[in-house]
């Protein structure tokens, strides 16, 4: 085996679903199961400008989480939603996108997604009145989300990795964030159909001194130097806006591997991205530009009452462990019993090594079994 | 949800320390509904932070962060100006990175001494150690309290030291709160705490749960008490108080910080932000417990005063917040190069405990005072200098520099690159040290540490850092906050080995005289009162020089204390003193003595509680979380049984669930032993080994004869006008009626000389009349206090001329007149010459251009004590610059106190102010000597 197939070992699609999210008038949600039904349901979500084969990828060879789920006699559901970036999603969400680029943004792909997808998966698992949930990255932010704003989904065993409702950024991106650097790359670098702000950008004051400043900026040259978006660039202009989502000195195999980094990321949702930024400036996730934004409150009680585990990596450049530290001392506060709620900072590892790292399946996935009550041990790495 | 915001509850408890903890406790356990409010994180056994190891990836640290101010850490460092406060923020407070310590008051702590106010000691609510021991006994059992079972390396060494200088009975061993027991298998630890995953290195080890249900490790001897405990072997109140107010069902509201306390009709209104919302939120109780530390209680009481009583906080009022302010005493020292290795890593943060107890047998008895010296291990305060000290700024081919990447860090110029990899805490730093540099290099002053520097020598390449030392400890002189100082004595302090390397903790009773204030720009400052001799301090470090003495090592105390002899404390206590009137009392019409009375309920608010060592009246002198435990647990009992009474229902007869359990079983204190023993024999006083300042001046005058005033009289109001008069008719008369004086002024004990009222130093030196030149002898005194805006520099000189003996007596007024007089008043003695011819008046004066350039840079150490071994060249550079500053911060300071403000508001303006400070036009004599002065 040799180039990107090394590492991407896409599971055998048993079969797939296409799913209208609430707010939309066409199937944009993409959910692929993966193992025989009959096992407790799992699903996974993926992260911003990923796709769902990101838990199909492991350095070592078929070492990868979902086969580690199946390999449990789990029912492996795995979701493409409208962060994704697997072309066959982008197609759909394409002309969406452009119907209502409104609903097209972070609250929106949580309320309206993520809930589809796991009470879809509820219905297709004869036996089983809740499903288990392990989302990584936004992924998780919007899961944690979903579940604040609408207590009744039916998930039953949470693992949040790297993100909750909590947004704590290592400083250095801090400072692109706060400038709103983030959207204005996002923007200036998208293909103009996953920009459906443009008018929103002109008539904003902030956007108009970008604009302005991006006048400076293309006489100066810098633009030239700005990553382009096509192929493996995405990662690379992932990296410049947020930082490397792994630490390359532990995955040399998959950096070198650029292949692989364009199929594990591609385009960048916009819209989504920039409701990221603004959910980092304000430290935790708001309904931004929404009605009635003022008054949001993000709801603790139904974590309490479920298994959440939370899980980040020490070295964490992309989400600061600070992000997974506020969001467990803010459950604590609220009443969670600490025998159910998990916590790990996991040394060695940072951002998107807990799942592609060779090593993962020894000292991350184990974490993520017992967040879903499989006892340690049973399979052995 | 449970929601907090616009709730109601019985109380509120703001603080989730020794006080707040007991506090939330027991009013949950009594089934009031209480709210307790935290401003810091939640610390699991891993989130404790721990210094970064050099790092291609700046931004990772291990665990949470550690400074409150960078980033709402694990440590609070409050520079208020006369007092450096290290305290803690996180659920649990102090006791996530206090030593563990758990020491009862001593014997006679609460006794009064001389006429300061103390505690009250008669009556049926008195606090004496009877009516405490219950509560003792309580708060001793309830955070497992007891003999450490293992004797650590550090300890015998400091016994062995003490038993070297005649002190072998007087160590113990006290009481720690930490988890001796369990297996030590490194496990799977515990859910719900962060930690490794399986198969790694780092683990929880696994011991045992508590009588609260929460697991803990078992002391590993990690000596890593004061960073927080990885293992959760301290008995840190999150796992014993908290956890049991959090199980009788406490809401509990953590990264919440409180902004405000306001009256509500019969109820309060506690209005906080929500750190991680960042939002305001606010609810309201019949009663609230302020237990916020000593500062931050005190602090939110003022700023909360005139809404709560309708007052603004009057400094002068001893029923208003802010006085008996103290440090309990502490002072750190290090002990370098020990003969043996001293492995101060190993163990708990304190082991041992050596006591020193000599009644003074006078007023400025030197050698008398109560204090102990404790052995550490890491010195908290040097904390956030770690990430620094770890830190190796990378060179543009990604090498790290030298050891002295760190240094440079913080000093050089860096692109705005290189700055973004800089720890988060570096950059704090270099944001402080730019801003002060800039407010210094425009007060001009750097002039004359410059001309220090290189008259020294110091400017050789590769000793940059000593050049950087001189440079910041003579500017934090005046600066309010000089990190720069500190690190720089540290580049002194960090030669030798690691483990030849002793902590010594010393604390005792301090007099507990600083008063906290808000000043015009609503920070919290601490004011000392004039003339303070810190006595303590010096007696402390009298003996941990004996201690570095036996130990064959060579001892550096606390470098704030050293050079701008400004105390650093981890125990702050007072603010809100305990008077000795009860609260019904004072509504009675009494006349309140205190801010709070003996149950911790303010005079003036009732209802609103202080339950921490903000209550202190005076400094117990033992480490004091014992105390503040048994008294919170005293007043909340009486608390609630009045809750009870007022309500006709059982709890009116509450008592802790605990309490009778705790009562069968006690740890001995073994601090009384020691006392008993001190008390029948005194402590022998320490050695003295004075260290000597030395410096030259040169001043010149004009006298003409005139009315003189006998001495006395010239003393208390000196002629000045006369005096100007005389100094014209001299100038015009010539050559023969200048003065030259070229005066080598010394004093053989800098500290005695400190402590002294009168501040003499002996004077030789030469003078010149006319043609001739003669030998000087007399004195000088600095700074001797006139009043309290006045002080004066008297030379008393005598010299043998051909015509006989002429005598001088001249005195330099310090008074902040209107008008910029700082340079003019320090430059100018008024005199009375008296001759076989008569009595001569006249003016001496110093020129600035002989003050930069002779008298500055001749400021130089006599003495010391004789170092076992021969401290490298800088490091002795170094040690003199401490007590060349500690001179020049006395004297400077002395000045400052008497200009501050002007002298503040010349340098704000900039250059021209300073040049009018310098040559104040309008008060110069328009044909004074200085001017006809060409260079």
């Amino acid at each position: 085996m040799s180039g990107p197939a090394k590492y991407v070992q896409p599971l055998p699609t048993l079969e797939e679903r296409w799913l209208v999210p609430a707010d939309l008038a066409a199937p944009t949600l993409c959910l692929r199961r993966v193992s025989p039904l009959g096992g407790r349901p799992v699903l996974l979500v993926h992260g911003l400008s990923a796709q769902s084969n990101t838990f199909e990828i492991n350095q070592r060879p078929g070492g990868d989480l979902a086969r580690a789920l199946v390999a449990r006699g789990a029912t492996v559901w795995l979701l493409d939603y409208r962060g994704s970036s697997r072309p066959a999603v982008l197609a759909r969400l394409r002309p969406a996108a452009a119907a209502d680029p409104g609903a097209f943004c972070g609250r929106a792909a949580a309320e309206h997604d993520i809930g589809r997808a796991v009470r879809e998966v509820v219905e297709a698992s004869p036996g089983f009145d809740r499903v288990d949930v392990v989302a990584h990255c936004v992924g998780a932010g919007l899961t944690a989300l979903a579940l604040s704003l609408d207590p009744s989904l039916p998930i039953g065993g949470l693992v949040l990795g790297t993100l909750g409702l909590f947004y704590r950024a290592p400083l250095v991106r801090q400072v692109v964030i706060d400038s709103h650097l983030a959207e204005y790359f996002a923007a200036d670098v998208t293909e103009p159909w996953l920009d459906p702000w443009r008018d929103w950008r002109a008539s904003t004051r902030a956007y108009r001194r970008l604009d302005a400043a991006e006048a400076v900026w293309r006489r100066i040259g810098v633009g030239a130097l700005l990553p382009r978006p096509e192929g493996t660039e995405h990662f690379l202009r992932l990296s410049f806006i947020f930082g490397e989502p792994y630490r390359p000195a532990r995955m040399p195999a998959l950096d070198a591997d650029r292949a692989t980094i364009a199929a594990a990321f591609g385009p960048l949702s916009t819209p989504l991205m920039r409701d990221i930024a603004a959910w980092q400036r304000a430290g935790h996730a708001i309904a931004c530009h929404h009605p009635g934004a003022d008054a949001f409150e993000l709801d603790a009680a139904p974590f309490v009452e479920r298994d959440v585990t939370l899980i980040t990596g020490r070295h964490n450049r992309l989400w600061h462990p600070d992000s997974m530290r506020t969001m467990h001392g803010w459950l604590l506060d609220h009443g969670a019993d600490p025998r159910r709620l998990r916590h790990w900072v996991v040394p060695g590892y940072g951002h998107q090594d807990l799942l592609w790292a060779p090593t993962a399946g020894r000292d991350v996935y184990p974490l993520i079994e017992r967040g879903l009550g499989w006892a340690p041990g049973a399979v052995a790495w | 949800m449970s929601r907090t915001d616009g709730q109601s509850f019985d109380a509120i408890v703001i603080g989730s320390g020794f006080g707040g903890a007991v506090a939330t406790c027991r009013l949950a356990q009594a089934g009031l509904r209480v709210c307790l409010l935290e401003r810091g994180r939640r610390f699991g056994a891993g989130d404790f932070p721990r210094p970064p190891m050099p790092s291609a990836y700046p931004d990772e640290r291990s665990g949470a962060g550690l400074s409150w101010a960078v980033d709402r850490g694990l440590y609070d460092i409050r520079s208020l100006g006369a007092m450096q406060v290290v305290q803690a923020a996180g659920f649990g407070g102090g006791s996530l990175v206090y030593a563990s310590v758990h020491m009862r008051a001593p014997l006679d702590a609460f006794e009064a001494r001389g006429d300061a106010p103390g505690w009250p000691t008669d009556g049926p609510d008195a606090i004496t150690h009877d009516t405490l021991d219950g509560w003792y006994r309580l708060a001793a059992h309830m955070l497992d309290a007891k003999p450490a079972p293992t004797a650590w390396a550090k300890s015998k060494h400091l016994a062995a030291w003490a038993d070297a200088e005649g002190r072998g009975g007087h160590v113990f061993a006290p009481n720690l709160a930490v988890n001796f027991e369990g297996s030590a298998t490194v496990e799977i630890h515990d859910p719900g705490e962060t930690s490794a995953p399986p198969g790694r290195s780092h683990g929880f080890v696994s011991g045992r749960t508590n009588a609260r249900g929460r697991p803990q490790g078992r002391c590993v001897g990690c000596g890593h008490c004061d960073l927080g405990c990885r293992y959760h072997a301290k008995n840190t109140l999150d796992l014993n108080y908290l956890a049991a107010a959090a199980d009788a069902g406490a809401t509990i509201r953590t990264e919440a910080e409180v902004t405000g306390v306001a009256r509500g009709g019969e109820r309060f209104e506690v209005t906080w932000t929500d750190h991680r919302f960042g939002r305001a939120r606010r609810a309201s109780a019949d009663a609230v417990f302020v237990c916020a530390g000593a500062v931050n209680t005190t602090e939110l009481l003022l700023r909360s005063w005139a809404e709560l009583t309708g007052e603004a906080p009057d400094a002068e009022r001893r029923d208003h917040p802010g006085g008996r302010f103290g440090g309990n005493g502490d002072s750190i020292g290090v002990v370098f190069d020990t003969d043996e290795p001293v492995d101060a890593g190993l163990g708990p943060t304190i082991t041992s405990a050596l006591l020193y107890h000599r009644p003074p047998t006078e007023a400025r008895d030197l050698d008398g005072g109560w204090l102990m010296v404790q052995d550490g291990g890491l010195p908290t305060a040097l904390l956030p200098l770690l990430d620094l000290l770890g830190y190796r700024l990378p060179r543009a081919d990604g090498a790290p520099l030298d050891g002295l990447g760190w240094l440079r860090a913080l000093v050089e110029p860096l692109s705005a690159g290189v700055q973004a990899t800089l720890p988060a805490t570096v950059r704090d730093l270099r944001a402080r040290l730019d801003r002060e540099r800039v407010a210094w290099t425009e007060r001009g002053a750097v002039l004359a540490t410059d001309s220090l520097v290189a008259r020294r020598g110091w400017l050789e390449p590769g000793r940059f850092a000593v050049d950087w030392l001189a440079r910041e400890s003579l500017a934090g002189l005046t600066a309010p906050d000089r990190i720069g100082a500190l690190v720089g004595s540290l580049l002194g302090g960090f030669d030798g080995a690691a483990d030849r390397r002793a902590i010594l903790l010393a604390m005792g009773r301090d007099r507990a005289d600083l008063r906290l204030e808000l000043d015009a720009r609503g920070h919290l400052v601490a004011l000392a009162r004039p003339h303070d001799d810190h006595r303590l301090y010096q007696l402390q470090e009298r003996l941990m020089n004996d201690l570095a003495r036996a130990a064959g090592g060579a001892l550096r105390v606390n470098p704030l204390w050293g050079m701008l002899r400004r105390p650093i404390t981890v125990h702050p206590h007072g603010g809100c003193p305990m008077g000795s009137a009860l609260a019904a009392e004072v509504r009675a019409g009494v006349r309140p003595d205190g801010v709070v009375d003996r149950y911790g309920e303010v005079y003036a608010a009732p209802g609103l509680y202080v339950l921490d060592a903000a209550a202190f009246p005076a400094a117990i002198g033992a480490n004091p979380s014992a105390t503040i435990l048994a008294l919170a647990e005293r007043n909340i009992e009486r608390f609630i049984r009045r809750v009870g009474s007022a309500r006709g229902d059982a709890l009116a007869e509450w008592r802790a669930p605990e309490y009778a359990a705790a009562q069968r079983e006690a740890p001995e204190e073994p601090l009384f032993a020691v006392e008993e023993r001190l008390a029948a024999e005194p402590s022998p006083p320490p050695r003295h080994d004075p260290i000597g300042v030395a410096f030259t001046e040169r001043l010149e005058g004009y006298f003409a004869a005139a009315d003189a005033p006998d001495r006395s009289a010239f003393a208390t109001d000196p002629p000045v006008d006369a005096c100007l008069d005389a100094e014209r008719r001299g100038l015009a008369g010539g050559a023969a009626h200048r003065l030259g004086l070229e005066l080598d002024c010394a004093t053989p004990d800098l500290e005695a000389m400190l402590a002294s009222r009168a501040h003499t130093l002996s004077v030789t030196g030469w003078a010149e009349v006319g043609d001739g030149r003669y030998a000087v002898t007399g004195t000088m005194s600095v700074l001797v206090p006139v009043d309290t805006s006045t002080r004066a520099l008297v030379y008393d000189l005598r010299y043998e001329a051909p015509d006989g003996e002429h005598t001088l007596y001249g005195r330099k007024v310090i008074r902040d007149d209107p008008g910029l007089d700082a340079i003019v008043d320090l430059s100018t003695a008024f005199c009375v010459r008296r001759t076989p011819r008569g009595a001569e008046l006249g003016v001496l004066r110093v020129h600035l251009s002989d003050f930069i350039d002779l008298q500055l840079p001749s400021i130089r150490v006599t003495g010391g004590a004789p170092r076992a071994s021969e401290a490298p060249d800088d490091a002795r550079l170094v040690a003199d610059a401490w007590y060349l500053s500690r001179f020049a911060r006395f004297f400077l300071g002395g000045v400052l106190q008497i200009y501050g403000g002007r002298l503040g508001e010349a340098l704000a303006a900039g250059g021209a102010g300073l040049v009018g400070l310098m040559h104040p036009g309008a008060r110069r004599p328009t044909h004074g000597p200085g001017s006809e002065r060409a260079r």
